[in-house]
């Protein structure tokens, strides 16, 4: 079940609504319509989750009453072991087996099933885990909290990703007012059009285009790139919004996702606005340990290599993702070395245009079936071929051509800012702040990409109510022209539903 | 522990109560309403059984039935399509085109088979393969008219894919055009075959070719000749027996909607030419008493059949058309020339049905000619139904001939 689905709009949300405000025991409430969730799309496959979920619940005991540091570290070795093996059996014995043993593809090794949401939760196993041992949380005691954080249905199975500590608060006490309320259903609202009228749009023009990339010419190559560039964000990115916006409406503040990557001068500055949540997890679970900058130029360098090759191996058993990781690993890399100083001198248009040009590359790796589709995808951007094909403008239909032009324009902050002149806006500045509630450390890492003068002037003026007014009108207009598409049924991939 | 205010549990549970009326208004419409908004069979309920064994397959198969019948699906669907067509220039589904001066072609049969008509009626209706299939086919029927006594005739129609090849946008790869294109320089094995004795063949591509200047011909934005296209397609036809064209018809210029956007539920008035007859009427009894007896063969109790009779032919016979849809559009239009007909569209029938058809129509009706009529996308189930009949005709001691 995806959120921009009719059973889900229509039938779930509204009765998990109404289950989480009218009866008691909130917290388990959410937990049995969060299993619900998961066992409609992966039934009996629930069962790995539980399991995990229970045997985290047991380590993280085990952890927090352990007093001996050896004891503790074995323990979060053992904890962390299980996950990753559950990640490793479920995801990537087909790959190993393929790859390492060159097993056939009849193999039963290459049909194992792949839980949804697997490398989420997961991660968040993880992150419970080594808070914990870190002291940075203590252990959760009641299981359905910890249940809550393991299986929560908003970010299930997409993220974002949440760091224990930065939650485990909100586990035992949150407050929904009409505010937060308001903030849900707009983000909701916003995140549903992101990904329905923009994302499945692009992916109509896209996704016919990758599948006949050798008949590709350098024009439609590109076409087909710039279209699942802004699809995978508005995509992603939409769907973040939305659980973003479910999360305010369970009185959830989960942190930003996505902070228009596109506009990054560098990569270094898009891997700080791009899947945020990921690179936090990554940034606090694995370069850090492993000592991040601090023991010099050569291990920084290696440190950055393996935190994204196994990033791109964290999404999805193929050389392909290995390859992207590769990309964006040595790419910083090289920036580091000094491409970033020569950047950094160039025009501002030079390194949009590098920071871009990069990621479509990537992009490309990552969309592709296989390695020989990249090298051929690749060879057709830069001409190789000479394939004739039809002009880039006859691929798309009117509508297409509208939604192409309309998301290159919202993949920049341009109209957000303009609207938030009038409009109510969650994501504006500051808006995390706004809630009553004390920041956690993750929504202080939003607001440092952010102008925190802007922040607190927002935080100190009330906004008038025709504002919060506006945004329910605009809102309700979104959702009414999602509805046109999902109703009947339009095409919907979801890019990220698998990882 | 979550604490909610008052407001905000109120507005949320109105918000739910809200989100529930697409689900609560699912008997707002009926099966029927609903299987011919979508076209086809809607989903049915899982199997309650199904559940233990896969239950993921279960909620598929339950989410599948909803998303067919939420409501207002029918209304939502107007409404996008609206806005595509009149707002976006974008065709309502992607298995339509929007070609230049509002032309508007069919170019698959559903969204998944998005180009399915353009490759059956530009490519494989074309090959040289299919033209070596319908001398077979046309000699199968020879023998089959010869050994049952009942006159045969094949009738091609062309479409609009392959009259207006030029018209199509550039949004269809090139390579289907271009297979359009060449249909329309001539180059089709269908154009030159020539008919064995006793059977008439008709593929009158040149002479509806010589009139598509004029805008209200075919018409450009239906999937199905009608009209003066039809009428040229007849009298073509009629030539081959010598014969002119009834005097007793009247040609008027109308506009009409587009029959592939009345198909999407708007209405778009185009140019077009009405073939009215003094001499040819409905049958409707007729008609009645056909249905009745050939009812059993039908896959769906939905099939299409229709009766004419003509109060002044200009050869007095009794005749059957089998055909694909087209028919039911030519067939008052061939019935000026002979006393009855009644027609069937046997897209969905089987190719073993349709001697049986023969058959049960001759012992109701007295069958002296059956016509096999098709569009040229639908060449292949001349294929069929001719190999069907000469096998059927073959068999020693058939109780028909």
């Amino acid at each position: 079940m995806v959120f921009s689905s009719v059973d889900f709009l229509f039938l779930f949300l509204p009765l998990f609504l109404l289950a989480q405000n009218l009866l008691p025991w909130r917290n388990l409430t959410f937990v049995l319509f969060s299993l619900l969730f998961y066992f409609v799309g992966e039934g009996w496959y629930t069962g790995v989750i539980v399991v995990s979920t229970l045997a985290n619940y047991g380590f993280g005991l085990a952890i927090g009453t352990a007093q001996e540091t050896g004891r503790r570290r074995l323990l979060l070795a053992a904890g962390v072991a299980f996950n990753l093996g559950l990640l490793v059996v479920f995801k990537y014995t087909g790959f190993l087996a393929q790859s390492l043993l060159g097993v056939g593809a009849d193999s039963w090794l290459l049909r194992i099933h792949l839980p949804l949401g697997i490398s989420f939760f997961t991660f968040h196993a993880i992150s419970y885990l080594v808070d914990i041992h870190r002291r940075d949380a203590k252990a959760e005691r009641s299981l359905v909290n910890l249940s809550l954080y393991m299986l929560m249905f908003p970010q299930l199975i997409a993220g974002p990703i949440l760091r224990f500590h930065t939650v485990a608060r909100q586990l035992r006490r949150r407050v929904v007012d009409a505010r937060h309320l308001y903030y849900g259903v707009v983000l909701f609202c916003f995140g549903l059009a992101q990904k329905v009228l923009l994302a499945d749009t692009l992916a109509a023009v896209a996704d016919p285009l990758f599948a006949r990339s050798e008949t590709l010419s350098a024009q439609t190559a590109w076409l087909a790139t710039l279209c699942y560039t802004l699809q995978i964000y508005f995509d992603f990115g939409g769907y973040s919004n939305m659980a973003l916006g479910l999360g305010w409406i369970c009185g959830f503040h989960f942190p930003r996702n996505f902070n228009y990557p596109y506009v990054a001068r560098s990569l270094t500055e898009f891997w700080r606005r791009w899947h945020m949540s990921l690179s936090r997890w990554f940034r606090d679970y694995l370069y850090l340990p492993l000592g991040g900058n601090r023991e010099g130029a050569a291990k920084t360098y290696r440190n950055l290599l393996i935190v994204f090759l196994l990033c791109g191996l964290w999404h999805g058993a193929a050389w392909t993702f290995v390859l992207w990781g590769a990309w964006h690993g040595l790419l910083l890399v090289a920036e580091r070395l000094g491409l970033g100083r020569v950047l950094a001198r160039l025009p501002r248009l030079v390194q949009h245009g590098y920071a871009l040009l990069a990621v479509m590359l990537g992009w490309v790796l990552f969309r592709s079936a296989d390695l020989s589709e990249a090298g051929r995808m690749l060879a057709r951007l830069f001409g190789a071929g000479n394939v004739t094909d039809m002009a880039a403008w006859d691929v798309l239909t009117g509508e297409q051509a509208f939604v192409l032009g309309a998301a290159a324009l919202l993949a920049l902050p341009l109209l957000p800012a303009l609207l938030s002149r009038w409009v109510a806006m969650p994501l504006m500045a500051g808006e995390w702040l706004r809630t009553g509630t004390r920041a956690t450390s993750e929504q202080t890492d939003d607001a440092s990409f952010e102008n925190r003068a802007a922040t607190r002037r927002a935080w100190a003026q009330p906004l008038p109510r025709h504002r919060y007014a506006l945004g329910l009108l605009l809102a309700f207009a979104l959702f009414l022209l999602s509805l046109l598409k999902i109703m009947t049924g339009a095409y919907s991939p979801f890019i990220y539903f698998r990882f | 522990m979550l604490h909610i205010s008052r407001r905000a549990r109120l507005l949320a549970c109105l918000m739910a109560l809200a989100l529930l009326v697409p689900v609560a208004g699912l008997r707002l419409h009926t099966t029927r309403q609903l299987e011919h908004f979508h076209n086809r069979t809607l989903n049915a309920w899982p199997a309650d059984r199904a559940f233990l064994r896969d239950p993921a397959t279960w909620f598929r198969e339950a989410r599948a039935w909803l998303a067919d019948r939420i409501y207002p699906i029918r209304g939502i669907a107007q409404w996008r399509r609206r806005l595509l067509l009149h707002v976006l220039h974008t065709p309502p589904q992607s298995n339509i085109a929007l070609g230049d001066d509002g032309f508007v072609f069919l170019t698959g049969v559903d969204e998944s088979t998005r180009y399915g008509i353009i490759e059956g009626t530009c490519i494989n209706a074309h090959t040289a393969e299919a033209g070596v299939a319908l001398r077979r086919a046309l000699l199968q029927l020879a023998q089959y008219s010869d050994r049952s006594g009942i006159a045969v005739d094949v009738i091609v129609l062309p479409t609009l894919l392959t009259m207006y090849p030029e018209r199509l946008p550039r949004s269809i790869p090139q390579a289907y055009r271009d297979a359009c294109a060449a249909r329309a320089r001539g180059e089709s094995p269908l154009l030159d075959v020539i008919a064995p004795a006793g059977l008439h063949y008709s593929f009158p591509y040149r002479e509806l070719r010589a009139a598509r200047d004029d805008p209200a011909f075919f018409p450009q934005a239906d999937w199905h000749a009608t009209g003066l296209s039809v009428k040229i397609a007849r009298d073509s036809y009629l030539r081959q027996f010598g014969l002119a064209p009834p005097p007793t018809e009247h040609l008027t210029r109308i506009d009409k909607p587009s029959e592939i956007l009345v198909m999407q539920g708007m209405i778009s008035l185009r140019p077009a030419w009405q073939v009215d007859s003094d001499t040819v009427q409905p049958d409707a009894a007729g008609n009645d008493a056909f249905r009745a007896a050939v009812a059993d063969l039908a896959p769906s109790p939905r099939f299409i059949t229709y009766g004419w009779k003509n109060s002044a032919p200009l050869r007095a016979e009794n005749v059957l058309m089998v055909s694909d849809s087209y028919g039911q559009f030519t067939a008052p239009l061939y019935t000026a020339a002979f006393s009855r007909m009644v027609q069937i569209t046997a897209n969905d029938f089987k190719n073993t049905s349709i001697p049986l058809l023969v058959q049960r129509t001759r012992e109701t009706h007295g069958v002296d000619r059956l016509i096999l009529l098709v569009h040229d996308g639908g060449i292949y189930r001349i294929f069929g139904w001719a190999s069907a009949l000469q096998r059927s005709a073959e068999m020693p001691g058939n109780p028909t001939w």
